[in-house]
């Protein structure tokens, strides 16, 4: 089994980031009944908040702060957590179990959590800084960008990985006449494939968005005034007008401030396993500054989204509080795109192979698919098809007939009872 | 509270959801473990309709983010909502399902 958690009791326990997985390891702890201190520390000036609206309801106004809030602040002072934001943590000295902070301060920890999160890529094209140029991650971006809306019209939306695409959907939703440029072959071509990528493509296109794939952004160029942005010059030298930019072309772990101590990395993210561990004792890490290593199959995987987020969180605050692990639950995530949700779950990989249940082509039905690896489903996912998603969800791991999968007529429940034994 | 009634109630089989409308509600019903259970049709995470989710056991997931209520309780079991739903003793009585809705 795995080493012993760090006996309870021997210092405070500091999670340095009030990201949602930060917050959850504290608000788990005290779930757990952990009795000792618990400081949660966040950069921000804002208490511990969830990100997946910041791109959709909260820019059209269905949802407030308050509903994105992981608990309200007095959640924290009945709970004896304590708070410190607008605080960052400038560097680690794991022998001293010590934090250094912005102000100088050096804060003792007796078990340390980090939950730094990871901050949106800004690419090196010239006019990134000029007014009007958004990134979209923290609850100040989509202020920001949230007044940047009224009064304007057309918008410009710079890759289209989830972020470019749910503020596409956002930003078009609210009236903006939008362009889609991505220097890849197409909008969530990595995470979800070729058959998937078109889909999403059209659900765009036949929202009036134009979308420019295989095209590299070559600079942002001012208006008359020489310091907001007015149009996107691409690689083909087309100009397009945009009276405001989102780029949302990936994200870096923030492990800067760790420069200095001997932590374990591996693709610039905190090298941990599942149940978040890192190689120095009493040192854990969770959340989008992660890459997880599965210790049965020896394999590395990020998870930047919000389940693994909180599930994360909940392990690692579970083996610190001395309970037993929870059953690891399959990834899951999903996405908000115009009306359509998508929901995903499980880990396909280049040798998975799609499976559909529906018509891909017919953007405005159910549709429901399994990826397959040998004959294994590997990952299933739904656009608006929540009922049979939970049910394709169980059959995860399993290898069920294909042709049952695929035919609408087949209840996929059944499929995921156990085979009787067979005789003899 | 008050009893109402929906005459000629098309009853739901175990673990299917079925959603009536009751004093200007949306309410759905499901029978689990051979008891009838309702509650608001509304998801308080984003408004979704829970009639269109799954059943399991005892809970009901939502279809659009999988957010998941325990039908006897009205409580969170997990997902992204944070708010219970309100849930009404319900009951079927030759033929019709009586729903008890406090004030």
């Amino acid at each position: 089994m795995s080493a012993p958690a760090p006996p309870a009791g021997s210092g405070p326990v500091l999670v340095v980031g009030a990201s949602l997985a930060g917050a959850t390891v504290a608000v788990t702890l005290r779930e757990a009944g952990f009795a000792g201190e618990v400081m949660l520390l966040g950069a921000e000036n804002a208490l511990p908040y969830e990100r997946p609206a910041l791109r959709k309801q909260y820019l059209t106004g269905r949802v407030s702060v308050e509903a994105l809030l992981v608990q309200p602040a007095s959640y924290y002072s009945d709970n004896r957590i304590t708070l410190r934001l607008g605080e960052s943590a400038v560097s680690l000295d794991p022998g001293r179990r010590l934090v250094r902070l912005t102000c100088g301060e050096q804060l003792p920890y007796g078990t340390l959590i980090i939950a730094t999160g990871a901050s949106n890529v800004r690419p090196p094209i010239p006019g990134i800084d000029l007014q009007g140029v958004h990134q979209l991650r923290t609850l100040a971006d989509a202020d920001d960008l949230l007044s940047a809306v009224t009064g304007a019209r057309t918008a410009v939306t710079v890759g289209m990985g989830f972020i470019g695409c749910e503020v596409t959907a956002t930003l078009t939703d609210l009236g903006l006449v939008v362009t889609a440029v991505d220097g890849g072959p197409g909008p969530l071509w990595g995470p979800l494939g070729p058959e998937l990528s078109a889909v999403a493509r059209g659900w765009h296109e036949q929202h009036g968005v134009r979308v420019l794939t295989g095209q590299g952004v070559t600079a942002f160029l001012p208006d008359a005034t020489g310091s907001a942005v007015a149009a996107v010059e691409v690689a083909g030298g087309e100009r397009l007008p945009a009276d405001l930019v989102v780029v949302g072309v990936g994200a870096r772990p923030n492990t800067g401030w760790l420069s200095g101590a001997p932590l374990d990395l591996l693709a610039g993210a905190i090298d941990v396993d599942t149940d978040g561990r890192t190689n120095l004792p009493g040192v854990y890490a969770v959340g989008d500054v992660t890459i997880t290593r599965d210790q049965r199959t020896g394999t590395h995987r990020r998870h930047e989204h919000w389940a693994s987020a909180i599930a994360q969180g909940r392990r690692t605050a579970r083996l610190i509080a001395g309970l037993p692990p929870e059953r690891p639950e399959p990834a899951y995530f999903w996405s908000d795109q115009y009306d359509k949700t998508l929901q995903y779950s499980g880990a396909h990989d280049a040798d998975s192979h799609l499976v559909v249940r529906g018509d891909l082509s017919r953007p405005d039905e159910p549709v429901t698919a399994f990826f397959l690896r040998n004959g294994t489903v590997t990952a299933v996912l739904a656009v608006n098809d929540g009922k049979q998603f939970r049910r394709a969800q169980r059959l995860l791991g399993l290898s069920p007939n294909p042709t049952d999968l695929t035919d609408p007529a087949v209840d996929l429940r059944p499929l995921a009872q156990p085979a009787p034994a067979l005789p003899g | 509270m008050r009893t109402h009634r929906v005459p000629d109630f098309d009853a739901p089989v175990e673990g299917e959801l079925t959603s009536v409308t009751v004093a200007g509600r949306a309410v759905t019903v499901t029978v689990a473990g051979g008891e009838f259970y309702a509650f608001d049709d509304t998801c308080t995470h984003l408004q979704c309709s829970l009639v269109d989710g799954e059943v399991e056991g005892r809970s009901v997931v939502c279809p659009c983010h999988s957010g998941t209520f325990d039908v006897t309780t009205g409580m969170v079991i997990s997902g992204p909502p944070k708010i219970a739903l309100r849930t009404y003793p319900a009951r079927l009585v030759g033929g019709a399902l009586e729903l008890d809705v406090a004030e």
